[in-house]
């Protein structure tokens, strides 16, 4: 499965990145293609082209500030969540939108 | 001429290093030890203007990170330079937060100045979040004897994240 994912936090140091590294790491794992950009300290990093978002299966917002740019995804399906989630549980969060939006 | 990255022994210190924490009754108690480790190699210019920044970020999230793991940090004025200040704590004592916390025994406080002049210390504390979302790397820090042995762990570990 294709996904994409923004990570976002309220100030951009730790959150963001550790909830993009969980992802990457989680997708690696699983065999899925994950690209995930972040809006941190340093601004847009790893930004999505227009094509990566056209190829994605779905769209994860781990963040708990607004995504920067969202109109980017109008018409993909999304799932959002805070970023502790997912770093929590990265893992079980892929599983969870997989089985959501799979076929 | 070639500008020097920032390396992560740079910004944490053999003296902000405590591998031997007490279990702490309180979050605020553990804030208070660990600004103190701070402000005494300097990174810092007001004990309280930093606490006082601590909190202003912990009431926008939780900085528990689960597996143990919190990560308190300000953004203030009154840091003089990027600095860092690991505690350990064995036995391990719970850390809330404004969901629910959790126990921990890894505690990363990050002390980042008002004004980010360089990406690059973004850069390296980032880096080190990202490298606590290793298992391998995190019992590192566990198993840890001493300040050398965390900087070598972090150097070992690294290449990870540029796979």
């Amino acid at each position: 499965m294709k996904i994409v994912a923004v990570t976002a936090c309220a100030t951009g140091i730790a959150h963001s990145y550790m909830a993009a590294e969980a992802l990457k790491k989680a997708g690696k794992e699983a065999g899925d293609e994950v690209k995930v950009e972040i809006q941190g300290a340093m601004g847009i990093e790893n930004e999505l082209s227009a094509k990566d978002i056209e190829a994605a299966d779905v769209v994860i917002f781990a963040v708990d500030v607004g995504v920067r740019n969202k109109g980017r995804f109008n018409g993909k399906k999304t799932v959002s969540l805070g970023p502790n989630e997912v770093i929590r549980n990265a893992k079980k969060v892929l599983q969870e939108v997989k089985a959501n939006f799979e076929g | 001429m070639e500008t020097k990255k920032v390396t992560f022994s740079e910004i944490i210190k053999p003296e902000t290093v405590d591998l031997m924490l007490a279990p702490q009754d309180s979050k605020d108690d553990l804030f208070h030890h660990m600004i103190a480790m701070l402000f005494d190699v300097g990174a810092i210019g007001s004990k309280e203007e930093f606490l006082q920044a601590i909190y202003e970020r912990e009431s926008l999230g939780p900085t528990y990170m689960g597996e143990g793991i919190a990560i308190p940090h300000g953004k203030s004025c009154t840091v003089r330079k990027t600095a860092i200040a690991f505690c350990r704590c064995d036995e391990g004592f719970y850390y809330h937060t404004d969901d629910d916390g959790g126990e921990v025994d890894l505690i990363f406080m990050l002390a980042i100045p008002g004004e980010m002049s360089s990406n690059d210390y973004i850069r390296i504390l980032s880096r080190l979040a990202r490298l606590l979302v290793y298992p391998e790397f995190v019992d590192e820090l566990r198993k840890a004897k001493d300040y050398d042995d965390i900087i070598s762990s972090v150097e070992q570990y690294e290449p990870l994240l540029d796979q």
